[in-house]
């Protein structure tokens, strides 16, 4: 089930550098660890937010699961340097549009193949990622995005918090005992 | 104890049918041959299901049209099996096919010319662009239209292949014109090329042109850009280029569809003939009612996630009723919404002997399992 999940962050996450070789995808948090206390500004978090068993889809051997997930960004801007005073910090709308953009562009086409990942360390001590495709092989998909709109508490920070939401549904695993 | 499976409900994920919906394509149904004709196998455009599929959406066989972002179709099967009673208390002894038949609706999302013929069911005229001050009050149409503009002698070519000045221009559809003529074009006008209707020649009536327009006997419409009024082969100029071997060229965005009537070669033509004409239009119309009903064969094409396909083919289709403009809503936030307007068609598949065994039928449903995925139960 987890295999969704991590498909589903492998594969925006590929499209995202793919248009934007720059920009930081920084990782997979619960939503109990959100916001992180050191915060990678203008880089995309996966926030992983619950799940739930569609109707129409259930059958006690292996049922279909909808999974919210949310991806998130904060924006300081940097138009104003240390000791400098300004109106305002006028690039946090620029900045936040255009990684609107690589994330829509990453969610694209809503579905991809669900793969299993393991992390393993290579004779230089790197972390290597390996996938499996599951046997036969699987799909997973995901909804229409919803971008959610900035909250008063962050604009009163001067923060930019952008968001997207969708819902990845796969089936789960069977169990057969 | 391994719990029994109408408790758990096992099944196999790679055997659910999970995708975005259908995609329709069409093409010209031979309605002046198939007239002359006993067999109902000549005049559809025959697909074969065992040679060309699962059908790549991206580059679909020869003659077959995409007809954009579809929504919401939906088919009705009309096929009756009757029941042979008999006995003490008639009871069934024997289940019987009786009618054959099947009604399919689906809405066009994409607002197009063909999308606008097919779900009218109509022919669709183009409105000529008519020169300035030439407004009549005898018709809608009855305006003669502007000035006619020669094919030259290279002719059409759906895909072209030349170099030099029209290197840039490789695979896109071009028109040649008569040297000069070019320069009277400007980008994105809408033309379209077909002959000339010369009435004389239809005093006993018939059907006209490559969409198989009626006329009626001693009734010819007195004007000459009839079938260029009535015709498929339409196009908005992309670049005109001059001076290419002798001649000016028109480069077209897409190239000519529909067609394919005639009463005298199958399949018949789905491009303009030779002696062509091009003149500019402004737009199309249909019109509710007339005589005219138009004919196609269509493919309905549900690609699945797991990379099956699933196909309806209708060898004849033919119009059930033009429905709707149908509204789409589509939720803004603010305080404005707008709306979104999809033609709404309903069409009826016409029967089809099939050459193989003579059996009726009026639809092909045909399934491509994906690899790895189980077929025989």
């Amino acid at each position: 089930m987890i295999e969704a999940i991590d498909s589903h962050y492998r594969w925006v996450k590929s499209r995202i550098l793919a248009l934007n070789p720059n920009r930081t995808v920084v990782g997979i948090v619960d939503a109990m660890d959100w916001p992180p206390k050191e915060i990678n500004f203008e880089s995309f978090y996966l926030i992983v937010l619950g799940s739930s068993v569609p109707q129409g889809m259930f059958s006690p051997t292996a049922m279909g699961m909808s999974t919210v997930v949310q991806w998130a960004w904060m924006i300081e801007g940097d138009d104003l340097t240390s000791a400098t005073r300004g109106r305002n910090r006028g690039d946090r709308y620029r900045k936040h549009w255009t990684m609107l953009k690589e994330l829509m562009n990453g969610l694209y086409p809503y579905f991809c193949e669900k793969k299993s990942w393991s992390a393993q360390q290579d004779g230089t001590g790197a972390i290597q990622l390996t996938s499996t495709s599951m046997n036969p092989v699987e799909q997973i998909w995901w909804s229409r995005p919803r971008i959610m709109p900035s909250t008063p508490k962050e604009e009163k920070s001067g923060i930019l918090v952008g968001g997207i939401q969708t819902s990845i549904g796969q089936s789960t695993d069977q169990i057969t005992s | 104890m391994t719990l029994s499976k109408s408790l758990v409900q096992p099944y196999r994920r790679n055997q659910l049918l999970l995708g975005a919906g259908w995609r329709a394509f069409f093409a010209p149904f031979n309605i002046a041959y198939n007239a002359s004709q006993n067999n109902t196998a000549l005049g559809p455009t025959i697909l074969d299901l065992q040679a060309l599929g699962p059908f790549n959406t991206n580059a679909m066989p020869a003659g077959w049209y995409d007809l954009g972002w579809i929504n919401s179709y939906k088919m009705t099967p009309q096929s009756k099996i009757g029941s042979i009673k008999s006995g003490y208390r008639g009871v069934t002894r024997q289940k019987v096919r009786g009618e054959v038949g099947e009604e399919f609706e689906f809405k066009f999302r994409e607002f197009t010319r063909m999308a606008f013929k097919i779900s009218t069911g109509c022919e669709i005229f183009n409105m000529l662009a008519v020169p300035a001050g030439n407004a009549q009050s005898v018709g809608p149409l009855s305006a003669t239209g502007a000035t006619t503009f020669t094919l030259g002698v290279s002719g059409y070519v759906a895909s072209n292949q030349a170099g030099g000045s029209l290197a840039p221009y490789v695979g896109s559809p071009v028109l040649y014109i008569t040297s000069g003529q070019g320069a009277s074009f400007n980008v994105n006008d809408k033309i379209v090329c077909d002959v000339d209707f010369i009435a004389s020649a239809w005093t006993n009536g018939g059907l006209a042109g490559s969409n198989a327009i009626p006329i009626y006997p001693n009734n010819a419409p007195n004007d000459i850009d009839f079938i260029r009024k009535t015709s498929d082969f339409v196009g908005r100029v992309t670049a005109v280029v001059t001076g290419v071997a002798g001649q000016d060229v028109l480069v077209l965005s897409q190239p000519f569809m529909g067609g394919g009537s005639s009463g005298t070669v199958n399949p018949g033509p789905t491009t303009p003939p030779a002696g062509s004409k091009i003149q500019k239009m402004s737009g199309y119309l249909s019109r509710e009612g007339g005589t005219f009903v138009m004919d196609w064969s269509a493919l309905f094409v549900l690609d699945s996630l797991d990379g099956d396909q699933f196909v309806q083919y209708y060898p004849h289709v033919s119009i059930s009723q033009f429905k709707d403009v149908a509204n789409w809503s589509i939720n803004n936030i603010g305080t404005t919404d707008l709306t979104g307007y999809e033609l709404d068609a309903t069409l009826e598949a016409l029967g089809f002997e099939d050459p193989l065994d003579g059996e009726t039928v009026v639809c092909y449903r045909g399934f491509y399992p994906n690899v790895g995925q189980d077929i025989a139960i």
